[in-house]
């Protein structure tokens, strides 16, 4: 391994480091966490006689996530704790401040799709669980669990993401593909 | 001006605009669609029940199994139970979180689409989940030994030490494959 891929490791192990240490520290994920509950709250469905909402609230020093689901006359409001999807971000975060920059357009190019990807990844993570819980209040309602969606795209193809901590990983690969150039294949 | 095989030795240091090519950025951006079609499949894929069923409930016993020897030579009551190790009192259930093999097929799937020579790809691919698994391993261990001495501990290096040592594995697995990958003979 070459002295610059040690250098760069050893720059984001020192960023990532002292990010989830801010964290641990700090109410840093539920500040991620925020703006991903209001995307996820504002793309949730609506019909006349079906209400949904979303919010993140403080409790005993944490945040935790408020679920109301009305159907008809009925209605369920279930709390959940917060879950750290702001860990996908603090590993972008690092990996950017890891990098040896230049002004160029392509890195320009990878921070803002890199960012838009990763805020994708997370809000996309929070839908998931929210699908998990409007079928968890329908249930508890005695409707069909799945007898409706909270929003108009199917979430079945992050529910693997969702169950792995690896999605970690998507910033790295990302980040790595589009700001390393490679050459011609050899061989 | 640098050549285009200087580049390719450059790992991430001083891209340059020429890159934006509109052929380059197409390439760029079909290896980012296929790198995530192929992270979202295969992490669906470990849901298949048959998936679980034949090969991750293997791998979780393997782990139990394994985690519990290596540990008993220093730690007194140390067993596996199915997909459970248990030191003293204390038992940690090997779920498919920790297992190893989802990251491995992430790190793997970014050396899948990265434009290397087959061959390389697929000693990056071996590599990528030796390394991973290796360093999964040791996690486990670590997590074991913390659940029944500090709990506090364990909580502090499940959460926050070991996702970030993993990543840096990872990144830096990447890094060097690349660096290797695409070396000049």
């Amino acid at each position: 391994m070459t002295r610059q891929v040690l250098w760069i490791a050893a720059r984001f192990a020192l960023v990532y480091g002292a990010l989830t240490w801010l964290a641990a520290v700090t109410p840093v994920y539920a500040a991620l966490e925020r703006p991903c509950v209001r995307v996820a709250n504002a793309l949730l469905r609506e019909s006349a006689d079906e209400t949904r909402a979303l919010s993140l609230e403080p409790r005993d020093g944490a945040a935790v996530y408020l679920y109301e689901l009305r159907v008809g006359s009925q209605g369920r409001r279930l709390e959940r704790g917060m879950h750290a999807h702001g860990f996908v971000e603090l590993l972008f975060i690092a990996l950017v401040a890891a990098t040896p920059w230049g002004v160029t357009r392509r890195l320009g190019w990878a921070l803002v799709s890199g960012a838009a990807l990763v805020f994708a990844v997370c809000v996309l993570m929070l839908m998931s669980d929210v699908a998990g819980w409007e079928a968890e209040a329908r249930g508890a309602m005695g409707l069909a669990a799945l007898s409706g969606r909270p929003y108009a795209i199917p979430l079945g193809f992050v529910a693997g993401l969702h169950q792995t901590a690896a999605a970690g990983l998507i910033p790295i690969a990302f980040w790595t593909l589009v700001t390393i150039r490679p050459g011609a294949p050899r061989g | 001006m640098r050549s285009r095989s200087d580049d390719t030795s450059d790992v991430s240091s001083t891209p340059d605009d020429s890159s934006a090519v509109p052929s380059g950025r197409a390439a760029l951006v079909l290896r980012v669609a296929l790198y995530l079609a192929l992270v979202l499949g295969l992490s669906n894929l470990l849901l298949v029940e048959a998936v679980d069923q034949h090969l991750l409930a293997h791998v979780r016993n393997a782990i139990a199994y394994l985690a519990a020897h290596v540990l008993a030579p220093f730690r007194e009551g140390v067993y596996a139970d199915g997909e459970r190790v248990f030191v003293g009192g204390a038992a940690v259930e090997i779920v498919n979180g920790c297992t190893g093999v989802d990251v491995a097929i992430f790190l793997s799937s970014a050396m899948l689409v990265f434009p290397a020579p087959w061959r390389a790809r697929l000693f990056g691919v071996a590599a990528a989940f030796a390394i991973v698994l290796v360093t999964n391993f040791a996690r486990v261990l670590t997590l074991c030994v913390l659940n029944a001495s500090s709990p506090a501990a364990f909580e502090l290096v499940h959460v926050y030490v070991w996702p970030a040592s993993i990543s840096l594995v990872c990144l830096a697995t990447l890094l060097g494959w690349i660096r290797l990958a695409t070396a000049p003979p």
